[in-house]
């Protein structure tokens, strides 16, 4: 026996996107939770534990993150991603893990220089455009929970 | 008899053959395929790296030409698991140090032992691993951690009003993650390693790796987790704590591929050790 659908009626902006209402709850939070509780452990690590220079440990547990973020296939933000090193997987710590320096195009626009302690480097075009925002910084794109 | 076979004789093989009777010599392969003795390329090297050493404006202008590497760039750019494990072989080996130091001057107190490596040995002192500096890691990070998974509210006066759903909470507790979380080994097939307490550095595959409180020095352990069950506790309040039970031989999985899992019930005869009195 089939189900008989209901429709609804969708309510729609005057742009023609279609509102609907926000989750009640977050799902798989736990995965969130974990994520949340390796990050916090990684950055507690570099901090407190300085004696290892290699920084062994932090960089295992955010390895953990970034294959539970894989594994289960949740994003993370943009903020999140930006504090650790994409190929070491190093917490980015100013003048103890990253060289931060500002550098100019041949265009004479300024150019944000991250330079890992592994020797990978990340740069940031800040100058082209000074009024930009990612897609979460923008009014209306996130939901707090 | 055969004709042809004389007409070929004598009309071709008398033109290109030294011997028309017999075209193909019987020892035409020995000159070719000679084995010669060798000394293995020696020669060859030793000439390559005579050629490198000698002094011209060509080698010169090679060696300056090479790109500088980056300053400690063999030491830096190796991946975070090596890293790890080379951090854990270099604290097991400061453990065994001031073992050796405590034998030595017949230090058998752990205060004075402390003493004599934070005067004498102030290098190995940095790099000697301590319990007291893993704890707040259990005791902040991985108890709010396990409440906020477990929906534990932050005070709980009377345990026994507390509701926990079992199934989901052991659902949880399965994809959890276990570094920082202390353990205890409760039952082992090697007897020797029941009883040891530690904090979880990092979960692997195959072993715990935990930080414990020794009696002279704190130590790194690696302690397997097949045939061995591990007991964990998460307190409540002061009094009261919640125990739960791992067992080890069902736990061999990467902590990033639990995640996802779902635990399947599996044939259960390696676990006899579990149910064996001493």
């Amino acid at each position: 026996m089939a189900k008989i659908k209901q429709r609804r009626t969708l309510a729609v902006n005057e742009d023609g996107t279609i509102l609907s209402d926000p989750p009640k709850s977050i799902g798989n939070a736990e995965n969130f939770q974990r994520m949340n509780y390796l990050y916090q452990l990684s950055m507690w690590q570099t901090a407190a534990n300085r004696q290892d220079t290699d920084q062994g440990l932090s960089r295992m547990y955010i390895k953990n993150m970034d294959l539970v973020s894989k594994k289960t296939k949740s994003s993370l933000l943009p903020y999140v991603k930006r504090t650790f090193c994409k190929k070491c997987h190093r917490v980015l710590v100013p003048k103890r893990t990253v060289q931060m320096t500002l550098k100019q195009a041949s265009d004479g626009k300024d150019i944000l220089v991250w330079e890992c302690r592994c020797g990978y480097i990340k740069k940031f075009p800040i100058g082209t455009n000074r009024s930009y925002r990612t897609f979460y910084d923008k009014p209306e794109n996130l939901l707090h929970m | 008899m055969d004709r042809a076979q004389d007409f070929i004789k004598k009309c071709l093989f008398t033109k290109n053959f030294d011997d028309p009777n017999k075209p193909i010599a019987e020892k035409r392969l020995q000159e070719t395929l000679l084995l010669l003795p060798t000394d293995g390329g020696n020669s060859s090297r030793l000439k390559r790296t005579k050629s490198a050493l000698k002094i011209s404006a060509h080698n010169l202008q090679n060696i300056t030409e090479k790109p500088q590497k980056h300053s400690n760039y063999r030491t830096i750019n190796k991946n975070s698991k090596s890293a790890l494990k080379e951090y854990i072989v270099k604290c097991q080996k400061n453990t065994k140090k001031a073992h050796s130091i405590a034998h030595e001057q017949s230090l058998t107190t752990r205060d004075s032992l402390n003493d004599y490596i934070q005067e004498k040995e102030p290098q190995l002192w940095v790099s000697l691993i301590q319990y007291d500096k893993f704890l707040p890691m259990y005791e902040n990070l991985w108890q709010g951690y396990i409440r906020e998974v477990l929906d534990i509210p932050l005070e709980v006066p009377d345990p026994s009003k507390l509701k926990i759903n079992t199934s989901s909470a052991l659902m949880k507790l399965s994809m959890a993650d276990y570094n920082g979380a202390v353990l205890k080994v409760v039952k082992c097939i090697n007897h020797n390693m029941i009883g040891i307490e530690g904090i979880v550095i990092w979960d692997s595959q195959k072993n715990f790796i935990m930080v414990t409180k020794g009696r002279l020095v704190d130590a790194i352990k690696i302690i397997p987790k097949k045939g061995s069950i591990f007991d964990l506790e998460i307190p409540l309040n002061e009094e009261d704590a919640l125990l739960y039970t791992i067992v080890g031989d069902r736990f061999q999985y990467r902590s990033s591929d639990r995640a996802g899992r779902k635990f399947k019930s599996r044939r259960c005869d390696d676990l006899a050790f579990y149910i064996r009195e001493k």
